[in-house]
């Protein structure tokens, strides 16, 4: 369970967050919506601690996580974050071991223990026939069940994503989703993503929260959040919406 | 429909052979065996060369002391030193640049284009010329002067929101090596009259040493050895990128500080033994990538082996090519090391 309280975030010269607070985990999808540079990776970064609060706090089970160890958060939350730069002879399998690095002492080896979690990470994913693959030679997809691969093979409770589907075609964008889902439904793994796609949002989480210049413009389930109030507001754009069996379209006609 | 054509090329991709696991770990330590058993045959051969040439068989007598005494005398107090040192020193160089280069995410840093050697080397320098007495420190001195340049690297390369960038760390190297040069410049001028017996130090020569130079040097770097060993794992985790080193619980400040020390010491005790080599650190790495990759298990041995070969052949060359004129070792790294660097750069533009 995630809860930032009043979070505020700088860069050099800049207050990229303002008082932001949400709460996520519960075994719920919770996803970040909000346009280009609204804050949205800001906050997946500031909650694995690659960026220091300038104000607030943020509590992962009610523990201030400024009092965690490195590897502490890293066995509790993991973010897959939305560009990978891995040298290209590392092998699929090669990258889900590494999800095991925050269980171990700088000098303990993989044991058997390991190597189970890793396969069925990889299983998961259903990574199987890839798994001696060079990360190089797979597709954008493949590459990046990989890397959420790895983040299973961590064991977290909380998986974080930061815009996972960007730069994937649309069919490996819901596949991507549909796995991300599964993971969050049969293991009941709390899931924070950041994304883009308004439909994507509407039909994988189960909570919204929509960053608008830094701050919370709204929050809560899609149908209470998706309105031509929010959009209107926050995108200055006007759209119809309708309701389907995979939850609220957004289809956007015009810019205000 | 557009389910099977998904999944076409993915089922003919697999059916393709998959390398194995446990065949690739036996490929590279075999390479990295036989890379060993290079080095030992090259260093053999090498004591055989020089203005009185031995066969293998005499040189392998005089190790085990059954040779004529002059012949025992040219291999263990002339030959034997000279590659000692250019074998430990070289396998010094190369895994400091080996580090370096996982430490600042940087496939063209190394100790001579970083700054660390220069800052190094014009600690050391202070003390041949200007403070003699106390030579006995001069090891120390380099490892501090090598810190200096490092920090100073960091602060000039490093930007709070997007870490260091390759081209910065060259630009930072630049500006610390002509700062560095600037001083070097100044104190030879002010002490011209002591600079002859530095000389030697300053164009990384290899001659002149004895068996206790190499005696000397030994156990600090098979500690430096020591320590790379314990980077291994930190090397290979920073190999994704320092987002996701941190996102896997690395402390990114402490790594960097492991690695770039353990460069910097490698780097320090080489230099304040035999002065400026270049290029080494630099060209060794990716030689070894070539033959068994990134992972640091099998990057960094490999490094100290090619490191040892690289300078064991430039030094042989230097003092053989145009006897009985000798060229420093350090003069023969730069005249292949610069085109080499030139070329590295080629290719990562491309």
């Amino acid at each position: 369970m995630i809860s930032i309280d009043s979070l505020c975030v700088d860069y050099p010269g800049r207050r990229v967050l303002d008082s932001v607070s949400l709460e996520a985990g519960d075994g719920k999808v919770t996803t970040i919506l909000g346009p280009n540079g609204s804050g949205k990776s800001t906050v997946l970064k500031a909650v694995t601690g690659m960026l220091q609060p300038a104000a607030g706090s943020i509590r992962l089970n009610g523990r201030t996580l400024s009092t965690f160890s490195r590897k502490e958060v890293a066995r509790n939350l993991c973010l897959v974050s939305q560009r990978h730069e891995a040298p290209a002879d590392v092998s699929v399998r090669e990258l889900v071991g590494f999800g095991r690095h925050p269980h171990h002492r700088w000098f303990s080896a993989l044991n058997a223990a390991d190597h189970r979690i890793i396969d069925e990470a990889i299983e998961q994913t259903g990574l199987q026939d890839l798994r001696e693959r060079n990360l190089a030679t797979l597709s954008g997809g493949e590459a990046q069940k990989a890397w959420i691969a790895m983040a299973l093979a961590q064991r977290p409770q909380i998986l974080l994503l930061d815009e996972p589907t960007t730069y994937l075609d649309i069919a490996h964008q819901l596949d991507v989703l549909e796995l991300v889902a599964r993971i969050n439904r049969e293991q009941g793994l709390s899931v924070v993503m950041v994304l883009h796609d308004l439909n994507h949002a509407s039909s994988y989480s189960d909570d919204l929260v929509v960053l608008h210049r830094g701050r919370v413009a709204c929050s809560g389930t899609p149908r209470e959040i998706l309105t031509h109030q929010t959009l209107a507001s926050v995108y200055q754009v006007h759209a119809e919406i309708s309701d389907g069996p995979a939850g609220r379209r957004i289809h956007p006609v015009a810019r205000l | 429909m557009s389910v099977t054509v998904r999944r076409e090329p993915m089922a003919a991709r697999a059916a393709a052979p998959a390398p194995q696991r446990d065949a690739a770990h036996a490929r590279k330590m075999g390479i990295i065996v036989a890379a060993a058993g290079v080095l030992v045959l090259a260093a053999l051969l090498a004591v055989g060369v020089g203005s009185v040439r031995f066969g293998l068989s005499e040189t392998l007598g005089a190790l085990f002391g059954q040779a004529a005494d002059t012949s025992s005398t040219i291999i263990w107090d002339l030959r034997l030193p000279r590659i000692g040192l250019a074998l430990l020193i070289g396998a010094n160089l190369a895994a400091s640049g080996a580090l370096l280069q996982s430490a600042m995410h940087n496939p063209l840093a190394d100790p001579g284009l970083t700054g660390v050697s220069s800052g190094a080397s014009v600690a050391v320098l202070f003390i041949l010329l200007v403070a003699p007495q106390f030579t006995a420190v001069v090891p120390l001195a380099a490892l501090v002067g090598g810190s200096i340049a490092t920090v100073m690297v960091f602060l000039f390369a490093w930007q709070p929101a997007k870490g260091m960038s390759p081209m910065r760390v060259i630009l930072a190297g630049v500006a610390v090596n002509s700062v560095f040069g600037g001083i070097t410049g100044l104190l030879s001028l002010l002490n011209s009259d002591k600079l002859p017996g530095a000389m030697a130090w300053l164009n990384g020569s290899l001659a002149g040493k004895g068996l206790g130079d190499v005696a000397t040097l030994m156990p600090y770097s098979v500690l430096g050895w020591i320590l790379l060993v314990c980077c291994i794992r930190s090397a290979n985790v920073l190999r994704l990128g320092a987002e996701t080193a941190h996102n896997l619980g690395q402390d990114l400040t402490r790594t960097r500080l492991l690695l770039c020390g353990t460069a910097v010491y490698l780097a320090s005790i080489s230099i304040s033994t035999v002065g400026l080599i270049g290029f080494v650190g630099l060209v060794v790495p990716h030689m070894a990538r070539l033959f068994v990759g990134t992972n640091a298990r099998y990057m960094f041995p490999l490094s100290l082996i090619f490191g040892a070969l690289v300078l064991l052949l430039a030094d042989t060359v230097g003092r053989s090519l145009f006897t009985p004129l000798e060229i420093p070792a350090g003069i023969v790294m730069a005249v292949i090391g610069g085109p080499y660097f030139l070329y590295l750069l080629r290719r990562e533009r491309s």
